[in-house]
């Protein structure tokens, strides 16, 4: 469906190359389509969003007292808080609250809605969060045109997972004309074939491994060992898929997106692995979060706080549940471990890159682990089954899939890496280029709509 | 080439033009597109030569082709049971055959999709490879006599009969099948996928169990249907006549034919009057009396199904039993004769 869709409004907005105040109409009404197409009613709530931030922007430019400016950022702040305080965290902070209430033996019916969780509803109340701080900051111009500002916020390559782009690097993007030049088309064809090839012949494969291993009834530890190094690659190739063909899609409309992944699994600490994975929300984290609250400029342990608190909500920023709180635990605990060896100057430097990679890749994938457990009764029995490690012959099986999975990725990564470039396919020559292409195309051709699991970063 | 254009008469710069878009996505595009292409046209040719191995490609293609296989295989066996999905689901028929004394009762039950005639085909590559028809039961349930031409063609019994894709499609059918499907043995999808692993773990839990399963999914509260009526559709007719005459054909000296059960929230009036209609319409079909129609329960409690046609697996142990008992009611009824009928097969 988005294909056609885009193929669709590719030629429309491309006929209206002479005025890019009219394309940013039709990308604004395209992507009210595109969202409205899952939901109209939760339209309601970009304009919303859009509108209040559009509002206290404009306010925040023109107001010079400083008490009113400190109003108008908390009203555009709040807003967007407000819709995912109700939106996504109100069932489960009133569920929890009365469950808390009724271990002090008072019986009560928790007041729930019965309501579904609008779809990319984190990210973009995050984008237009981060563009009111930016004019109230002084790091952003306040925009004035209605349109190019909603179409900003609502840009459907990105809306509905991201990556989460800053006002200084997009907005300006709207105001001038589409250029789309020979390498934005090079890079395009080959972030939309390498992305689709991530998510249909890699991801949905594997989360087909991942569903065998994820269940109540799990008893083998191996599974469980197995199945998680199988979510490891799911959730990568899932999530950087969306990120790269979203890029794509936006190169060959004359816009870019910044990149959200940079070979995240090569990471040599937890630290590294933020500074490489999900790029656009780590930041976001770090630039309105972690350093409003006082970063490290308050001491070492108001320091180790911030770190905590931030990756608390993080993980709450993930979903409302438990498991995403444990899973942002974990790795503010490792990034405060990370920290503190620094400060008591130990000499993690001098520990083989090798050994550093396992010790971050272990908590990443223990991490990844308490991210998928959808329920108590999964994780604990799943956790239990660790006593049973019997290697049988299903596990070979598992094994053999799975490296044949990681396979192509690593392939393609170990050669980025080493070249310090995701691109560098665009350096090979005409013939290469073509041919890997090629390859990689027919195999989105033969797994493509195979398994239909979606995006995961869809439910966030 | 130029990337956008600049207008001198309003000395506006404007985006790139769409034809030389065009241009710059052909000229970077088109051998991507040329070796694709030949990859897919080779995947093409290649299943033509050799056809795609089709009996992994869905769960039942696996049971009917497993159950294809069964049936040239299996000896000795004193009950064959058949029927649909509700049959190869619903019953434990080894657990069946220790209840009515030790007889040897096999299952080659499939699924509604093949139709009633296909299950008369399967009797007729037993009997060719064992040499005689046992007693042959015959399950189905509500829904598999409801069903469309069109759902009855969904499924054909043999693999040469599945139809083939159009251009491209088959292609791809192929490439995944011998490309990915060397690399990557996929799992069977969801929860038969957790219960059962893969197709060959799935085949050869079908063989140790006697040809029967257990359904692994959870019941989805909102999968029963209320006040069901039972309907005997044309197409399902036309095949359960075939049926009848393969059956008179091969001359078991019983037929038993019975429907499964259904929800007890599914029940009504409307419910027992259809099924008694439909019964006797199928057992005239069949050309059997009344005494070869099982009386078996109309429904059981919501709690012992898996989805609305199979039951899970406490289910199938209170079934299997109710089915045992009513076997060996018939049994002592018919003085023996089901005894020496048995014994005069072997």
């Amino acid at each position: 469906m988005f294909v056609l869709f885009f193929a669709f409004f590719f030629c429309l907005y491309h006929l209206l190359y002479r005025r890019h105040v009219v394309q940013n109409i039709v990308i604004l009404a395209g992507s009210y389509i595109f969202y409205g197409w899952w939901d109209w009613r939760f339209l309601g709530l970009i304009v919303l969003s859009s509108s209040v931030n559009y509002a206290a922007g404009i306010g925040i430019k023109n107001e010079a007292r400083s008490g009113r400016r400190k109003l108008l950022l908390a009203a555009g702040i709040c807003t967007n808080l407000g819709i995912l305080g109700v939106f996504k965290y109100y069932n489960f902070f009133v569920e929890n609250i009365f469950r808390m209430i009724e271990t002090f033996g008072f019986q009560a019916d928790a007041p729930l809605f019965n309501m579904i969780l609008p779809i990319g509803i984190s990210f973009y109340t995050f984008q237009s969060m981060a563009y009111t701080i930016d004019v109230y900051r002084g790091d952003a111009e306040a925009e004035l045109n209605p349109i190019t500002f909603f179409a900003f916020i609502s840009f459907f390559p990105q809306l509905v997972s991201g990556p989460i782009e800053r006002a200084n690097h997009l907005l300006p993007q709207f105001k001038r004309p589409r250029i789309v030049t020979e390498n934005n088309v090079r890079e395009a064809i080959w972030l939309l074939c390498w992305g689709f090839f991530l998510k249909e012949a890699i991801s949905d494969i594997a989360a087909v491994f991942v569903d065998l291993a994820f269940t109540e009834s799990q008893t083998s530890g191996w599974m469980t060992i197995l199945g998680t190094l199988a979510f490891t690659l799911q959730i990568y190739c899932d999530f950087h898929a969306y990120s790269i063909i979203a890029r794509g899609a936006a190169l060959l409309l004359g816009f870019e997106l910044v990149w959200n992944f940079n070979l995240p699994y090569f990471a040599t600490s937890v630290q590294d692995f933020w500074r490489r994975w999900h790029i656009s929300l780590s930041t976001w984290l770090r630039d309105y979060l972690y350093i409003s609250l006082g970063g490290s400029r308050l001491g070492r342990g108001r320091t180790y706080i911030n770190l905590m608190v931030t990756m608390l909500l993080c993980g709450l920023w993930h979903g409302a549940a438990w498991n995403f709180v444990l899973w942002g635990l974990l790795h503010g605990a490792a990034l405060s471990i990370g920290r503190l060896s620094h400060e008591a100057r130990l000499p993690v430097a001098r520990v083989p890159g090798a050994l550093r990679w396992f010790g971050t890749m272990s908590i990443v994938v223990a991490g990844w682990f308490l991210f998928r457990c959808q329920s108590w009764d999964t994780a604990i029995n799943m956790l239990g089954s660790l006593g049973d490690m019997a290697w049988e012959q299903r596990h070979t099986s598992f094994l053999v899939n799975l490296v044949a999975l990681w396979f192509p990725v690593a392939a393609i990564e170990i050669w980025q890496f080493r070249k310090s470039d995701q691109l560098f396919v665009l350096s090979l020559g005409r013939g290469a280029y073509s041919v890997l292409t090629a390859c990689v195309f027919t195999f989105v051709f033969i797994t493509f709509r195979r398994f239909e699991y979606a995006f995961i970063y869809f439910q966030f | 080439m130029r990337s956008f254009t600049f207008n001198s008469e309003t000395a506006e710069v404007t985006g790139t033009a769409p034809w030389a878009l065009v241009c710059i996505i052909f000229r970077n595009s088109w051998l991507i597109f040329v070796i694709s292409g030949l990859f897919i046209a080779a995947g093409e040719i290649w299943s033509r030569i050799e056809e795609p191995d089709m009996s992994n490609t869905s769960i039942e293609r696996i049971i009917v082709s497993e159950q294809l296989e069964r049936a040239g295989t299996i000896t000795d066996a004193d009950i064959i049971m058949t029927g649909d999905s509700s049959a190869l689901m619903g019953l434990d028929v080894v657990m069946l055959g220790e209840l009515i004394g030790g007889r040897r009762v096999e299952s080659l039950a499939t699924i509604g999709y093949v139709g009633p005639d296909a299950y008369g085909r399967i009797l007729e590559i037993f009997t060719s490879h064992a040499g005689y028809t046992p007693v042959v039961i015959i399950l189905m349930h509500g829904e598999s006599l409801n069903l469309s031409e069109e759902k009855l063609n969904l499924i054909p019994l043999e693999e040469k009969d599945v139809k083939r894709l159009p251009f491209g499609h088959e292609a791809r059918r192929k490439l995944f099948e011998d490309v990915i499907g060397r690399v990557v043995s996929i799992p069977l999808p969801g929860a038969y996928g957790r219960h059962y692993g893969w197709p060959e773990d799935f085949r050869k839990a079908l063989r140790s169990q006697g040809g029967t399963l257990t359904d692994p999914n959870k019941l989805d509260a909102n999968s029963s249907k209320r006040d069901y009526e039972f309907t005997l559709t044309g197409p399902v007719e036309e095949r359960m006549a075939r049926l009848g005459e393969i059956l008179e054909r091969l001359n078991p000296c019983h037929v038993y034919f019975g429907i499964t059960p259904l929800h007890e929230s599914s029940k009504s009036g409307i419910t027992l009057t259809s099924r008694a209609a439909v019964l006797r319409r199928c057992a005239y079909l069949l050309r059997l009396n009344d005494r070869n129609i099982l009386g078996l329960p109309v429904s059981m409690p919501d709690r012992y199904f898996s989805t609305f046609t199979h039951l899970n697996y406490e289910g199938q142990k209170v079934y299997t039993s109710r089915v045992a008992r009513t076997l060996i009611e018939l049994s002592r009824e018919g003085e023996g004769e089901v005894k020496r009928c048995l014994s005069e097969n072997r």
